[in-house]
């Protein structure tokens, strides 16, 4: 005897390999990301590209182009945004430029960020190129705002105006009498107060024949001129980056890290607390018939 | 035997119409990418837009660092691949000669990269 079945099977076997596919195509991991765009970046990266923008409409004052970019990152309220990362970047000690052009861009597009909580010194340029550009361009305010429009708007709408009941005579007021009660003493908090980013205050090329390897010698000292230990370093280069400490080679000196370089290598190194990134690359010594790497010495301080 | 070959064929037609659907009709938005990913046309976009800042500023080693945000290629390479595709995408003129601008510049930084100080 036959056992009569249908074709149930076949969807079983439909709805299993579409789940298959599906986890296949949403769930494993890819190799490699490739053609994305800039709205998937990661935040720090959407940063560095929105200064960039910022950069560059500064450069041209082509706002359409700058705008064009800016909705690339997907960002809802990118005035907004722009005002946001321009007071973060002078809280944090980023480069005031980039702060700066943010500002303009953020002012061009139409909000006007509040005034950053900063030291005095940056706050008087800021506040004052701020200003959206309509009222610089044209001496006059684009748009004035009329105190009278809601009562006018009122008016016309037929709506009975409020009818002012204020008077002039002050209403008796109850006087309290005060009693003494313990009140705790505010306790005080200590607020953090901004350092400012270290400032590259030297780089030179070092040509030692001595020296077999090719590296970067950072040095980073306070105002005093004394070297700092625990600062945090940031190189970057193609495909890889590397964060190490000053002062762990005592004998060089409390302020002193180095980092060997390869040639043929591009290199992006600055501070982790801020500051300008500088860019390097193993240079070429020359001495009489002797050609070989190089490298440099950066000295950081606190202006 | 057939309903089994029947079964697995069905199942191979499912996986095939589920990664239709999620590579093609609605795949995967990725997060949190790197500058690496870009696509050929929003890294030209960058480089264009570290000529254009560089047209202004003059200044090449900041250019060259910024060029570093490309992270999977070198500065001048990353130049010349901006340039091959935004002449092939036919680019305006003046933004085809901020970009060779930008070459030169970058390459005479790497001759000098500390200016008129280098020894």
């Amino acid at each position: 005897m036959r056992e009569k079945r249908g074709s149930w099977y076949l969807l079983t076997g439909l709805i299993l390999g579409i789940l298959i596919g599906l986890v296949l195509a949403w769930m494993l991991p890819p190799t490699a990301v490739s053609n994305s765009g800039p709205n998937s970046l990661r935040q720090d990266y959407k940063d560095a590209y929105r200064a960039l923008v910022a950069l560059a409409f500064d450069a041209t004052g082509d706002q359409k182009r700058a705008n064009a970019r800016l909705e690339l990152l997907g960002d809802e309220d990118i005035a907004g945004v722009l005002a946001a990362q321009s007071q973060r970047y002078l809280a944090e000690g980023y480069s005031y430029t980039e702060a700066l052009a943010l500002a303009r861009l953020s002012a061009a597009l139409g909000q006007v960020p509040e005034p950053a909580p900063r030291t005095p010194t940056s706050m008087p340029e800021l506040i004052a190129t701020a200003t959206p550009p309509e009222t610089v361009e044209d001496g006059l305010p684009s748009e004035t705002v009329n105190p009278d429009s809601t009562a006018t708007t009122l008016e016309e709408a037929g709506e009975p105006l409020p009818t002012e009941t204020a008077s002039i005579t002050p209403s008796p007021t109850l006087s309290r009498t005060p009693i003494l009660t313990f009140t705790p003493l505010p306790t005080l908090t200590a607020t953090p107060t901004l350092s400012p980013p270290y400032v590259l205050q030297n780089q030179a090329l070092v040509c030692d024949p001595i020296l077999q390897k090719s590296n970067i010698q950072i040095v980073v000292t306070n105002a005093a001129g004394e070297g700092v230990p625990g600062v945090e370093v940031i190189v970057q280069w193609t495909g890889g980056e590397e964060h190490f400490y000053t002062g762990l080679k005592p004998e060089m000196g409390l302020g002193y890290a180095d980092f060997d370089m390869t040639p043929a290598q591009t290199y992006t190194l600055h501070i982790a607390e801020g500051g300008e990134p500088v860019a390097l690359f193993v240079p070429e010594c020359a001495e009489t018939s002797t050609r070989y790497w190089g490298g440099w010495r950066l000295i950081f301080t606190h202006p | 035997m057939s309903r089994w070959i029947g079964f697995l064929f069905v199942i191979l037609v499912g996986v095939a119409l589920g990664l239709l659907y999620g590579w093609v009709v609605d795949p995967v938005e990725f997060i949190d990418t790197t500058p690496d990913s870009l696509r050929e046309d929003y890294r030209a976009d960058y480089v264009l837009m570290v000529a254009e800042i560089y047209q202004a500023d003059r200044d090449s080693a900041a250019a060259v660092t910024r060029l570093t945000f490309l992270a999977n290629e070198e500065p001048l390479a990353a130049i010349q691949n901006a340039a091959r595709f935004a002449t092939e995408v036919s680019y305006a003129t003046s933004d085809l000669a901020k970009i060779d601008a930008l070459f030169d510049a970058v390459m005479a930084w790497y001759d000098n990269p500390l200016g008129d100080t280098a020894p």
